[in-house]
């Protein structure tokens, strides 16, 4: 269940993400909202490729996929 | 049933990301991701079985399956090499993703190469010269 934890993690930030640059817009703060657009970006994408690292792994170890890094491929 | 429960988590996913993409595309894209990713895992516990039944089998009756791994290896590129390609494809990038998908075949076929040279000796012997 712990998936669509996730799910709804990385689109709760999305969402905020957004808002936030909308306001600051309105505020004026044009600058600061890309920042903060930027760094809420950044965690999302350290979040995804955390998983996609995890996913990578597990195919490696299943498909017995170790020869590939060592360039070795015979 | 298990089937069911990950049906319900890319629905729920697939709402999320058309939620977030108006907003924020590339957060979007991520979730697109993340979705791909969670659905994979999933899939890889049961191949995971699968292979196991086919090691069992081939131990057991001593079917003498000689390129096993390779097969397992082939199997293993194509699979990532789909999941890369669609998701490219995906995000409107369809350059990308027949690069992606050409680098999978020709992986593939380096790894097929001993088998390919197996066949071709066994063919040359029958040759009488």
């Amino acid at each position: 269940m712990t998936d669509v934890y996730l799910l709804f993690q990385v689109a709760g930030i999305g969402i905020v993400v957004a808002m936030i640059h909308t306001i600051l817009k309105q505020m004026g703060k044009e600058d600061m909202a890309h920042w903060a657009t930027l760094i809420g970006f950044i965690i999302v994408l350290v979040v995804v490729i955390d998983h996609l690292s995890r996913l990578f792994d597990q195919i490696r170890s299943v498909f017995l996929l170790q020869m590939i890094f060592r360039g070795f491929f015979m | 049933m298990q089937m069911l429960q990950i049906l319900m988590v890319v629905i729920v996913g697939a709402l999320l990301i058309i939620l977030v993409r108006e907003k924020h595309e590339t957060i979007g894209f991520l979730l697109i991701v993340i979705t791909g990713v969670i659905v994979f895992i999933f899939i890889l516990d049961k191949v995971a079985q699968l292979f196991d039944v086919v090691q069992q089998i081939v131990s057991r009756f001593n079917v003498s399956l000689l390129h096993l791994d390779t097969i397992f290896k082939v199997i293993g590129i194509a699979y990532i090499t789909e999941f890369t390609s669609q998701l490219l494809k995906d995000a409107d990038l369809e350059a990308i993703a027949i690069k992606v998908e050409l680098v999978g075949k020709i992986f593939i076929l380096l790894f097929a190469l001993p088998i390919f040279i197996a066949v071709l000796e066994t063919l040359m012997n029958f040759i009488p010269n």
